[in-house]
């Protein structure tokens, strides 16, 4: 399926009364983040920006795609939805499917879920930091565009860059390991796990930890040390009150596969806690925008019937996750969250910070990791529970690297799928995304000239949410749609509306 | 002996685009001497680290552009031109395996005519005869024979 035409942008996204606006700056594409998308800024008469957008212009529909087949396909199916964090679409859905088939898996299988979890984590943050945003904060922000990239990064820190692709390739190893291939991996299955670990298997990924957390300590010495050569960035990097929302557990530690839905507020209260992931409608709702393909879920509660969704915007991810726990529950990861906690004066609001949230949860995710490895009952030969149709709706979720991600699922009788909806986490933090392009605009931007190394900042304020468009950009039938026949002459021939 | 890493990659959920990862799975299967095969649905980062310690590379992928198989040797790409993100280029993954240590004295690319990309798992039979002639070629610069 083809990608539609580009929305019309600026008379359906910025609302009648910016259609006089007379100056207007397009960011597009986006670099360095995966998918497509464009940002556009405008300004009024004086030249002060007025509103912005963060477009997301691809479509995919991938909900679409998967009525009609069966639920046990899914998990394959929805990992292609991603090439880049497959295995997240493979917890969710499989999670979806355990609950389809009622059963409780083996507990073999859920260490071995977590483990390949926290591989995805690692790899994911890895290449986030190393690759895509260590350009910006070791080169500077308006160092050479031609090389603020891994290569330049490569020529003036040849060897964090080297570690930071090692810990990259060390992550994969773990997912390839346990679920069979680094992308779209064919070992999580509903019930569990296609094989049981090795000795051999567990042996070598106990071994490669030790470079793995060595690597995430180090940047994180890094990245603390540099972090008040930023001190503009944290504050106009979306630093502005938000709800967050994670997954949760009784004992208040960092969770990532399994528990509750929790939300907290600006000030780290809980606003919403014990929500069991199959009852997430009660407090997030999904709104379209006109101006891009992208959804924008909100927090329920707070937004009325004739509110705007900014009303109940929420963060997830690396911020939200450790704005929700207590704490790691693994000493290294803790001492680190101490520090960010004390930086950050509490609850972190900048999403500046995403970055820092990162290195720590891959700091724990090691640290986990060797937990569970250090188990003996991890390489335990009962990895799946079999069952037919036992239940005609689920939710699955958990926590991919970007943030908390729910497959919910319908199937008749058979299987076979009547219902898809899959929340994202890049489309959870759509609205905070757009509200960070504002602030960076507002802060750096005061009149028609833009240096490069301004427009860098606003594109590095998105880069800092790690988005990815391709899984997150597959509502059919819910984006409100302008399609206009335009004259040459600027006359509007005829118009269809959806929404 | 040498050792030559060869990457397949393509979608092969879309026809002749996972013609590269047949070509990998068909090597594999060869158990040729020195030769190491990896399959994937896009270029990675990571692979760079896997080049460093090759002697050739063969990246297999189809092409819509080519209407015949071809091996064309190819060099690392020039700094400054290359970007890199969730995924990459040949250029770009031999010239951040420079970077990291070294790049394989020889590295190669072999395009298979690609016609049909809708969804599916058969080849067409033009991609099907190209995968032969790729694999063929393979064996040859795996048993030491000059590449083009």
């Amino acid at each position: 399926m083809g990608i539609p035409p580009a929305l019309p942008v600026r008379t359906s996204g910025l609302g009648e009364e910016d259609r006089t606006v007379k100056n207007m700056v397009v960011i597009d594409p986006v670099t360095r983040i995966e998918g497509h998308a464009k940002i556009t800024i405008a300004l009024d008469d004086s030249g002060l920006v007025s509103d912005c957008r963060f477009h997301v212009t691809e479509f995919r529909g991938f909900e679409e795609f998967c009525v009609g087949r069966p639920v046990w396909e899914m998990p394959s199916l929805t990992a292609r939805t991603c090439g880049i964090c497959p295995v997240s679409h493979l917890l969710a859905s499989a999670k979806a499917g355990d609950a389809i088939m009622g059963v409780k898996i083996p507990d073999t299988a859920v260490k071995l879920r977590r483990i390949v979890n926290l591989g995805q984590i690692i790899q994911s943050h890895a290449l986030s930091f190393f690759h895509l945003s260590a350009p910006d904060l070791l080169l500077g922000l308006d160092s050479d565009p031609a090389v603020r990239n891994v290569f330049g990064l490569m020529a003036e820190e040849p060897e964090l860059a080297r570690r930071g692709i090692m810990l990259r390739s060390f992550g994969q190893g773990v997912i390839e390991s346990i679920a069979g291939r680094k992308v779209h991996s064919p070992g999580i299955l509903p019930g569990g796990i296609a094989e049981q670990m090795t000795e051999e298997t567990r042996e070598r990924l106990i071994e490669g930890l030790v470079e793995a957390k060595k690597t995430a300590e180090d940047a994180l010495v890094l990245f603390t040390g540099m972090l008040d050569t930023f001190d503009r960035e944290v504050r106009a990097f979306g630093s502005f009150p938000s709800l967050y929302l994670g997954l949760s557990n009784d004992d208040g530690l960092w969770e990532h596969y399994d528990g509750y839905l929790k939300m907290v507020d600006a000030e780290g209260a809980t606003v919403a806690s014990g929500v069991a992931p199959a009852d997430y409608r009660s407090i997030i709702g999904e709104a379209g925008r006109r101006d891009s393909y992208l959804k924008s879920p909100y927090y329920k509660p707070n937004v009325g019937p004739d509110d705007d969704p900014v009303d109940g915007m929420y963060r997830v991810g690396p911020l939200a996750r450790l704005n929700v726990c207590e704490r790691m529950g693994v000493p290294a990861a803790d001492e680190a969250l101490a520090e960010y906690r004390e930086r950050a004066g509490g609850v972190a609001s900048s999403s500046f910070f995403y970055h820092y949230a990162r290195l720590i949860e891959i700091l724990g995710a090691t640290e986990r990791m060797a937990d569970h490895l250090a188990d003996d009952t991890v390489t335990g030969p009962h990895v799946r529970a079999y069952a037919g149709v036992n239940q005609h709706h689920a939710v699955g979720a958990s926590e991919a690297p970007r943030g908390t991600l729910f497959h919910e699922y319908h199937v008749d009788d058979h299987g076979v799928l009547t219902d898809v909806n899959m929340i994202i986490a890049t489309g959870q933090n759509n609205l905070p995304m757009n509200e960070t392009v504002l602030q960076i605009a507002k802060e750096w931007i005061d009149g028609p000239s833009i240096p490069e190394g301004i427009l860098n900042r606003i594109e590095a304020g998105i880069r800092a949410y790690d988005p990815c468009l391709s899984c997150s950009t597959h509502a059919i039938g819910m984006m409100p749609l302008v399609v206009s026949l335009v004259a040459p002459d600027g006359e509007v021939l005829s118009e269809v509306r959806r929404g | 002996m040498a050792e030559i890493l060869v990457v397949g990659y393509g979608n092969d959920l879309r026809s002749d685009d996972g013609a590269g990862r047949v070509v990998a799975s068909r090597i594999e299967a060869l158990d040729l001497p020195g030769a190491h095969v990896r399959s994937q649905s896009q270029l990675t980062p990571e692979l760079a680290l896997e080049i460093t310690r090759a002697d050739v590379v063969v990246f297999v992928d189809a092409n819509v552009d080519c209407k015949e198989m071809a091996v064309h040797p190819i060099q690392a790409g020039e700094r400054g031109t290359q970007s890199m993100s969730h995924h990459t280029d040949p250029a770009a993954l031999l010239l951040l395996a420079a970077d990291l240590g070294r790049g394989p004295p020889r590295a190669y690319t072999a395009s298979i005519p690609a016609t049909n990309l809708e969804l599916g798992f058969d080849l067409s039979p033009a991609t099907a005869a190209a995968v032969e002639e790729a694999v063929e070629a393979i064996i040859g610069i795996v048993s030491g024979e000059p590449g083009p």
